[in-house]
């Protein structure tokens, strides 16, 4: 089920609110376990066949992560064990499901074998919910996650609004919420946040995301079928795409944290204005921050703890330590994350930039600090960065966004490398008239009005921050103010404005519903 | 939360945000639209003759004496200048036109209609008739009918009534936005002549299906295939919604309600109906509630051409030669008819 649907929106989210708060008056239980066979229902509305896997994700983990809470510190090699069985079971299904067909089709191509390649159908979100799940057994290992019931585990494993495309939740930030006595209370005050954040997400993605969908696809697929993109329509379709993927992403999590704020639950944020980084890792510490923020727990810093004490051991120093202990766990983190979101080339090609960015930028900034340094030693002044030199990061940070997207967005890799060629002027410079066609002023004006509010209007946590719109929105109040303010009260026309959000948004579905974007992942 | 939010009567705030949000919807119906954008909504689509047929009504000066109002069937099986050719053999000199669009439903059959009678006085409306009434709407009223005609479909509590309801507010806007920034939504304020003259309006020797691809109209499959066909859709034979039937006879009446429209409006202005009865191959089903229609009009009774192969191109439109035949059969009709 979209929360870009009628059916979502006029049915299944009222009576799951009616039958949740009803609940309640029985007792907790009850409430989570109605919300808990809701959200399995509104997983199940896609494609009912494939609901066992998450039914058997729940339970296995579950099974797993309580024989990790009961006995890691009685039988601590024993729970180590089911840990990593329990991480192969989530990691072995990820593989299976999204991997096996890429993988085969490869050894197909290049052992020139003949057999046919099974067609794997992905389960919906199973790389957001296995993440989930592996962050999950990972901190009963380490003894964060204490005393779940199955009741509560079932719900925050399957809780809707988190379920299909995150925000990527952690155990510690959730279940505590479950356990609150006010739990299950309704509290109108969730009510009026959950229902104004979920308008502007809504807003959000069918006025913006799937507006410029209708342009940016038709141009897309004309380019990919003539083979050939001249300078500007590369650069149009490379900032048309990325627009299109922030507005459809940022819109669904700010729904999704809105309607978890309507049952009472505060999701982790998972955008912060990352289009306005003046650096690749800034943008990456604010572009599907919840899925950084896995990486950085269970992958680098794993990878570079023991790379940082090989460097010591090593005696390693300079630049040689740099590219050991930061250069090359960022690369690698960044590499996995590009192929995380798919399989295919285009993926690969992806995360190879982005490991590349954030090693260059690692380095960059290594750079300077060393210069600083010196500057400091000689007793000379450290100069401040001039406009110019913030510009030309904002630039160059987009360029790379940018660029690296098509890969992202990319059917193949040649779609990836066509678009490419077309953006850094290898195709020549002069216009192709197949693709100027879709050069229209509607297609303009949306990227200039999704370029303006980008650029100068806070964003939706920071409209909504007088009433704590995330559970980790603490760490992030303070960063990166937009230059036009904007904190929404419960006045009239603020009331209003959300009424235009919910009106504008709920019409424009009937443009065409149109899937997210990162349900593909 | 801050206490000082309570003190807001939290729960009128969201009653606020719901109603101000449908009372936003409500009032975007009422925007002002130009009914000829609302037609240039087809464009693109397998609807995209409907701007043509605008066009013909509203800025082509010569009149149009018989208007041919329908479906596939009509625009597949009945050739306008066939239609001039047999009558001006018997000394009728007129101009047919047919408006016929793909798909099923009498609404926006007589949303054009309406716009017809606006600027044309014809003499004769000729309508299709198939084997089984289709109960609901059709795919484009949403997109042309005139905000009050989709209120006057919710007064009536049709079928297609929410679908429609729903999307009036969304085409408003979108109309408004055209209005308000001309060339911004890819509408055109001006009749282009040249465009109107290049758009194809005769589609019985080819057409173009919804892939874009030309068909020639000449084909004729066999018979074991149309009757193959006529198996595979079956199931299209009687459509209904799944309702009681007492609330079926409200829903399902867009049959119904819009001819007697279409009636009503004809015998005003003194206009004759013709009603063409278009067998499906292989379907000589005897035409439902004929003596309804035949106090309305005449009835052009085809149902001997439904075993006829050699006439059909696919189960349920007929080939050129078919067309030719069904076009002579009207002509004679219209002789009658016409003074």
């Amino acid at each position: 089920m979209l929360f870009n649907s009628f059916i979502f929106i006029f049915f299944f989210l009222p009576v799951a609110l009616v039958g949740f708060y009803g609940m309640r008056r029985v007792g907790r239980p009850w409430a989570m376990w109605t919300l808990t066979l809701a959200s399995l229902g509104f997983y199940a509305w896609w494609l009912p066949s494939q609901t066992w896997i998450l039914l058997v994700s729940i339970l296995l983990n579950f099974v797993a992560g309580h024989y990790i809470q009961q006995h890691r510190e009685t039988k601590p090699r024993l729970s180590k064990l089911i840990l990593i069985l329990g991480l192969t079971g989530d990691l072995g299904a990820l593989l299976y499901f999204k991997y096996t067909m890429f993988i085969l089709e490869n050894v197909k191509a290049l052992s020139g074998a003949d057999f046919t390649v099974p067609h794997i159908l992905l389960p919906l979100g199973i790389s957001f919910f296995t993440f989930q799940k592996i962050a999950y057994l990972v901190d009963c290992s380490r003894g964060e996650a204490k005393n779940t019931t199955f009741t509560e585990f079932a719900l925050f494993a399957s809780f809707f609004p988190q379920l299909i495309a995150g925000p990527i939740v952690h155990h510690k930030e959730i279940i505590p919420q479950f356990r609150n006595d006010i739990f299950g209370r309704l509290q109108w005050s969730n009510m009026v946040v959950g229902l104004s954040i979920f308008s502007i997400g809504l807003f959000k993605k069918t006025v913006f995301a799937d507006a410029i969908a209708s342009y940016f696809v038709p141009m897309y697929k004309a380019a990919a079928a003539t083979g050939a993109v001249d300078i500007r329509s590369g650069w149009l379709i490379a900032i048309a795409w990325t627009m299109q993927v922030y507005f459809d992403f940022s819109g669904y999590s700010d729904m999704a944290i809105g309607l978890a704020r309507m049952f009472g639950v505060r999701l982790p944020l998972n955008f912060h204005s990352p289009l306005r980084a003046a650096s690749v890792i800034d943008y990456w510490r604010r572009w599907h921050m919840s899925l950084q923020r896995f990486i950085l727990a269970y992958v680098f810093q794993p990878m570079a703890l023991p790379l940082n004490r090989l460097a010591v051991r090593r005696k390693l120093k300079g630049w040689t330590g740099f590219a050991l202990t930061v250069v090359t766990p960022s690369f690698i983190t960044f590499f996995l994350l590009g192929v995380w979101h798919g399989a295919g080339w285009g993926y690969v090609v992806y995360g190879v930039l982005n490991g590349a960015y954030v090693s260059i930028n690692e380095a960059y900034r290594e750079l300077r600090r060393r210069r600083r340094r010196t500057l400091q030693r000689q007793g000379k002044p450290v100069p401040s960065e001039g406009a110019p030199t913030r510009i030309a990061h904002h630039l160059i940070t987009l360029a790379c966004v940018f660029t690296g997207n098509m890969f992202f967005r990319a059917e193949s890799l040649q779609d990836g490398l066509m678009v490419f060629q077309g953006m850094w002027g290898l195709n020549g410079f002069a216009n192709n008239p197949a693709l100027s066609k879709f050069i229209e002023p509607g297609f303009l004006a949306l990227l200039a009005a999704g370029g303006l509010i980008i650029s100068f209007l806070p964003n939706t946590q920071q409209v909504m921050r007088n009433y704590r719109p995330a559970v980790n929105f603490r760490l992030w109040r303070e960063v990166g103010a937009a230059p036009l303010s904007w904190c929404w009260r419960p006045t009239v026309p603020n009331l209003l404005y959300v009424a235009i959000a919910l009106f504008m948004g709920v019409e424009f579905i009937q443009r065409g519903a149109e899937i997210f974007v990162y349900f593909n992942f | 939360m801050r206490s000082g939010m309570h003190k807001w009567h939290l729960f009128r705030r969201v009653v606020f945000i719901v109603v101000a949000a449908v009372a936003l919807a409500v009032g975007a119906t009422f925007l002002p639209d130009n009914p000829y954008e609302r037609f240039q909504l087809l464009d693109g689509t397998i609807y995209a003759k409907g701007r043509w047929i605008y066009e013909r009504m509203h800025f082509d000066p010569r009149p149009i004496d018989v208007a041919i109002v329908g479906d596939s069937k009509t625009a597949l099986g009945l050739s306008a200048a066939e239609i001039e050719e047999q009558l001006a053999l018997r000394g009728k000199h007129v101009d047919v036109v047919n408006m016929s669009l793909v798909a099923d439903g009498r609404n926006s059959q007589w949303i054009f209609v309406q716009e017809l009678l606006k600027t044309k006085q014809p003499k004769v409306i000729v309508l299709a008739l198939n084997d089984h009434p289709h109960p609901w709407g059709h795919d484009t009223f949403r997109y042309i009918a005139p905000a009050s005609e989709i209120w006057r479909e919710a007064s009536y509590g049709l079928h297609d009534t929410k679908k429609d309801l729903m999307f009036l507010p969304f085409r408003q806007l979108e109309l408004f936005a055209a209005r308000l920034v001309p060339g911004l939504m890819g509408v055109d304020e001006k009749f282009d002549p040249v465009k109107y003259a290049a758009t194809p309006r005769d589609f019985v020797r080819r057409h173009k299906n919804a892939a874009g691809e030309w068909i020639d109209m000449a084909e004729t499959p066999s018979r074991e295939t149309l009757l193959q066909q006529e198996r595979e859709h079956a199931g299209e034979y009687d459509q209904h919604s799944r309702l009681p039937a007492f609330v079926r006879a409200v829903t399902d009446a867009d049959e119904k309600v819009y001819i007697n429209l279409i009636w009503r409006a004809a015998r005003q202005r003194g206009i004759k109906l013709l009603f063409v009865y278009q067998p499906a191959f292989g379907r000589p089903a005897p035409i439902q509630n004929r003596a309804a229609y035949a106090a309305m009009g005449e009835i052009q009774d085809n149902t001997d051409l439904s075993d006829r192969d050699t006439l059909f191109h696919d189960w349920g439109h007929m080939n050129t030669a078919g067309a030719v035949v069904m076009s002579d059969r009207v002509a004679v009709m219209l002789a009658k008819m016409l003074p």
